[in-house]
């Protein structure tokens, strides 16, 4: 929200190529793979839901999760303590501060079993979340970049009119890229452009079709962006979208919650 | 079965503990694999930081001079108690996260953050006085001398410009909150009350800005001020740094309000469109007629008095930005010439 992208510490220190994103994975062991990502991001809706939260503190808390994850394994922590103190300290950080009880009382209602029901812990978590991240807690997202370049498209250049469906669609994408790495390789606007992309283009079937890509790949190149970055994010939304179809929530869950019971007893 | 279950943590937390790249303190390398979180964490403290005298007390903390054991170099520490019941305060989030943003030589550094068992210490870089004490100190009962005047405004508008253009706004701009350094630096700090401006701005609080260097829009009961409230606080601080003396010190928000109608006089549809749909307008205030400030203020210059009018407008519209003051006259010697490479340089960061 505050300050630009281009001097931020989003993009100065939490953005990683990636083949550093692998090495930092394959360093730490990790095995979170994209149906546990999926499975995290299901509890974070379920959470938000349940305290009414708007997408934005939901999108810096799951950019909260992502870096957290590269400091450290799921296998090593307790998943939904975790993403109950990245919703908790995203509320403060989008100052819509929730009380610690509140949200407490409200993730032991959804998880009984993994849940302290001593706010203490969270309140610990919490710090101990804040300094993974280094203290870099100001968060770009790409929803800002979307309305604009929706604003863009619609001048008289390009004439590429985007529906309110269309722009749903869009958003929605925006909010599952946050399952993806996407956050943590590219800027907010590339990710935004794919977004806008994958909903009027890629799943637009009607006659005037050849003349939108023409528009867009117009707007394309004068935006200047980079456009391996743009093609590397739809790809990744593409495979997200892939891996999602073979996404089986109960074995999932039940292989989770097994090991935080078993790191609890060994 | 919960409660056991945060012991499984406490593995992790000691490893990644491990991994942080802090502890660059010469520490024993025997050092036990599994330490349990508090231990490490005091060990860390007091290894790098041996606190010296208390500089003073801050709206939510206290501020304790320190000294980094490794380095030698002097550190400002600033303790937040914690309540463990209510996790990090918002305050303290809005500093750090703000402060790990804003790079920028008028604008106090943050060096790390420290947490042990019940308290937060924030590490900043040390200065030596605040703009108030400065001005007891070294000035002739409390006034600077318009050089000196002149430098300190040039640098707090550098530093509030850079807020702004960062869409930050201060909040809470006053004497004790300018930080000097004996090479005559002036940065701004305390950024507890801070805020990133955008979005939501019918949730701003009007509970903001130490009352006496509070904007008449705020005191009224706007929410929806934005960056014009801290140029108020300059522009009081500007005549405060001539007189020595604050420029309104209200007791109350009533009291505050008639301080600034009898000098500035009592605002109007007329004068100001729409003040009396501001909550807090009543409609009965006494009427004063605006007085000159320059007669009030007779240690100030006419060019440096333009600037000072500019800041100190009723209506908010009408404040000069920071932006622009930076480019007023009474400046000429710091920007004439160089003013392009100025700007350059202001925006590198």
């Amino acid at each position: 929200m505050s300050a630009s992208y281009w001097c931020s510490s989003q993009r100065q220190k939490w953005q990683y190529t990636r083949d550093q994103l692998t090495r930092i994975r394959a360093d730490l062991g990790d095995n979170c793979n994209v149906h546990n990502r999926i499975f995290l991001h299901s509890l974070i809706v379920k959470l938000g839901g349940k305290l009414n939260l708007r997408q934005v503190i939901l999108s810096t808390a799951e950019v909260f999760l992502n870096r957290f994850l590269t400091r450290a394994t799921l296998k090593e922590v307790n998943a939904y303590l975790l993403v109950t103190t990245c919703i908790y300290l995203g509320c403060k950080i989008e100052e819509s501060p929730v009380h610690i009880r509140n949200i407490v009382n409200e993730s032991r209602n959804a998880w009984p079993e993994f849940i302290p029901s001593d706010p203490t812990k969270l309140a610990e978590f919490e710090f101990y979340l804040i300094e993974e991240m280094d203290c870099y807690m100001v968060i770009h997202h790409p929803y800002n970049s979307l309305v604009q370049i929706v604003q863009v498209l619609k001048t008289g250049d390009f004439k590429v009119g985007i529906t309110s469906d269309e722009q749903k669609i869009a958003w929605s994408i925006v909010n599952d890229s946050y399952i993806t790495d996407l956050p943590l390789l590219f800027p907010p606007h590339i990710t935004a452009i794919a977004a806008v992309y994958m909903a009027c283009i890629l799943m637009d079937d009607n006659i005037y079709k050849n003349q939108r890509v023409n528009s867009f790949i117009k707007f394309l190149a004068v935006s200047n962006v980079d456009l391996d970055e743009v093609i590397e994010a739809v790809q990744e939304m593409l495979t997200l979208y892939e891996n999602w179809n073979g996404y089986d929530e109960i074995s999932i869950r039940n292989s989770l919650n097994f090991r935080i019971l078993s790191l609890n007893n060994a | 079965m919960p409660t056991d279950l945060w012991e499984s943590m406490a593995v992790s937390k000691s490893r990644l503990r491990m991994a942080q790249s802090y502890p660059k303190v010469p520490g024993p390398s025997s050092r036990p694999k599994i330490l349990t979180l508090n231990t490490k964490y005091i060990s860390i403290h007091t290894n790098t930081s041996i606190r010296l005298e208390k500089l003073g007390e801050g709206t939510y903390a206290t501020v304790y001079k320190g000294r980094n054991r490794t380095l030698g170099t002097l550190v400002a520490l600033k303790e937040i108690n914690l309540d463990s019941e209510e996790g990090t305060p918002s305050t303290a989030i809005r500093e750090i996260s703000l402060m790990k943003e804003l790079k920028h030589d008028n604008i106090l550094t943050l060096y790390d953050v420290i947490h042990t068992e019940n308290k937060l210490t924030l590490v900043f870089e040390f200065m030596d006085k605040d703009l108030k004490h400065y001005m007891d100190t070294q000035g002739n009962n409390g006034a600077l001398e318009p050089p000196v005047i002149k430098s300190f405004m040039f640098q707090l508008l550098k530093g509030i410009g850079f807020c702004h253009d960062n869409r930050i706004l201060h909040r809470d701009l006053k004497p004790q909150n300018l930080l000097i350094s004996n090479k005559g630096e002036l940065k701004l700090g305390d950024f507890g009350l801070a805020r990133a401006f955008g979005i939501p701005v019918n949730t701003f609080s009007n509970e903001v800005v130490t009352l006496w260097y509070r904007a008449p829009d705020v005191l009224l009961g706007s929410r929806n001020y934005s960056t014009s409230i801290d140029m108020w606080s300059a522009g009081c601080i500007l005549a405060e740094m001539f007189t020595g003396k604050p420029l309104f010190p209200g007791a109350n928000n009533e009291d505050q309000l008639l301080k600034i109608f009898t000098l500035m006089g009592t605002p109007n549809e007329r004068t100001w469109p729409g003040v009396s749909s501001y909550p807090n307008f009543q409609p009965n205030y006494n009427v004063f007629a605006p007085q000159d400030l320059g007669s009030i203020i007779t240690q100030i210059d006419s060019t440096a008095l333009n600037l000072l009018n500019s800041l100190l407008r009723m209506r908010p519209d009408e404040r000069i930005p920071a932006r622009m003051a930076l480019l007023h006259p009474w400046f000429e010697e710091y920007t004439s010439g160089n003013q392009r490479a100025y700007s350059q340089q202001e925006y590198r960061h």
